[in-house]
């Protein structure tokens, strides 16, 4: 049961914060492109390593019984590491699609202000063209979120059918000295990430064939 | 009322200029014709023409308002400027061409019937369902190109449009130049195509190196 609920909570935690991330990172990562924002994209990509206890301690030190935003009563809940990842994909999400959009997106999105497109218009035009792109920014962000320790462990307490994520579960195990079952569940989260790379060769593979 | 550049300068690098004072009209119904060698700044200006550059200094002018690629949507849909290289996007050939038309709104089953009706007219209705990323280099440009013309704008801007042309759609091609202008359009060409300078004759604008205009010839 422990398994199951552990990858099930991984797979939503991470995506809720991919998809929190897409908010604000394809914007910015449109803002880059479009206005060839290269000291931007050179930051977003020296921020992908950032250690992911530093984004955890930094939300803790806002979430915490006297802290700023302790009245959201976030803290040791699986929407306090949703928001926590998101932060932490955010530069991965900004440096693989900035990095991504740099050809196609540039042109498809000029031949469509050529064309009259309203700059709306465009943009969706080439976003649509740049899926590829978008796919490999997507996979990038959610495998660094739900391989990721730090903010789950700091913000989301490991507390078991709660806010108990694969990672969280492998090192409490090897806290236990148990090693079966920690390299079972970090085999577990190793096809889980691999899984989600062949979905996105998949979505590649179509849109290409489309 | 004339599609203008007056006095346009223009660096993609501070300090390296493209354009130097570049003066240029393109009047509805007519044809011009810009050369120059590779370098003089061909691409640039018909870019600063086609909306998608500012000028560093100098104005660009159609049919009497200043415009910059800021300007409102029903000025800047006078001008249509196609690119060097072919765009395509994903889809079949018949959507390719009536892109133009899809992203200003008119509605799906009208720009497809007269998308379909352009490519008949060129004899390429064959070709109407094939996907447009399997076409030839040639196909292609073709494709590129008529996804403009659909769009019947009041200038049009060809840049090299004959690269990957053959003999076949070179006359093609010029035929449709023909018939733009015809219909009341001005059409900019910049080309090293001699073929076609001497097929379209028109106005010659003759960009020097480093974008200094030598002469301007009827």
């Amino acid at each position: 049961m422990g398994l199951v609920d552990a990858t099930i909570r991984t797979v939503i935690v991470s995506g809720a914060a991919v998809l929190l991330a897409s908010t604000w990172s394809i914007p910015a990562a449109l803002f880059i492109v479009e206005g060839r924002r290269v000291l931007l994209q050179r930051l977003a990509e020296a921020f992908t390593g950032v250690p992911t206890v530093l984004i955890g301690l930094l939300l803790y030190l806002l979430l915490c019984g006297r802290c700023p935003l302790s009245w959201t009563r976030l803290l040791y809940t699986p929407a306090a590491i949703s928001i926590g990842e998101a932060i932490l994909v955010t530069p991965v999400y900004i440096a693989f699609l900035a990095r991504g959009l740099q050809s196609v997106y540039r042109h498809v999105f000029e031949l469509g202000v050529a064309l009259g497109a309203d700059t709306c218009a465009a943009r969706l035009l080439a976003l649509r063209e740049s899926l590829p792109s978008l796919a490999s920014a997507l996979i990038a962000s959610w495998s660094r979120a739900a391989g990721e320790l730090g903010v789950a462990l700091l913000v989301g307490g490991n507390i078991a059918g709660y806010t108990r994520t694969l990672s969280t579960s492998i090192t409490l195990f090897v806290e236990m000295g148990d090693y079966a079952r920690a390299a079972l569940y970090g085999a577990v989260l190793a096809s889980l990430l691999a899984g989600m790379g062949v979905a996105a060769w998949l979505v590649e593979h179509l849109a290409s064939r489309s | 009322m004339p599609l203008e550049a007056r006095g346009v300068w223009f660096y993609y690098r501070r300090g390296s200029w493209v354009l130097r004072g570049v003066t240029v009209r393109l009047e509805r119904g007519s044809k011009l014709i810009i050369l120059g060698p590779n370098g003089s700044g061909k691409t640039t200006l018909l870019r600063i023409l086609g909306l998608l550059e500012k000028p560093k200094r100098g104005v660009v002018v159609v049919d009497g308002t200043q415009c910059t690629p800021s300007c409102p949507l029903r000025v800047r849909r006078r001008v249509v400027y196609v690119h060097p290289e072919p765009i395509i996007v994903r889809g079949s050939v018949v959507y390719n061409v009536a892109l133009g038309l899809l992203l200003r709104g008119v509605d799906r089953e009208e720009a497809f019937e007269r998308a379909e009706r352009l490519l008949e007219e060129l004899g390429m209705e064959g070709l109407r369902g094939e996907k447009a990323s399997g076409l030839s280099m040639g196909q292609r440009m073709l494709v590129h190109i008529l996804r403009a013309v659909l769009l019947e704008p009041e200038y049009l801007l060809l840049d090299e449009p004959t690269v990957y042309l053959d003999r076949v759609n070179r006359l093609r091609l010029f035929e449709l130049i023909e018939a733009l202008v015809e219909k009341g359009a001005g059409v900019a060409v910049a080309t090293h195509d001699e073929w076609l300078v001497e097929r379209l004759g028109g106005d010659v604008y003759e960009l020097g190196s480093a974008g200094a205009h030598t002469s301007t010839s009827a």
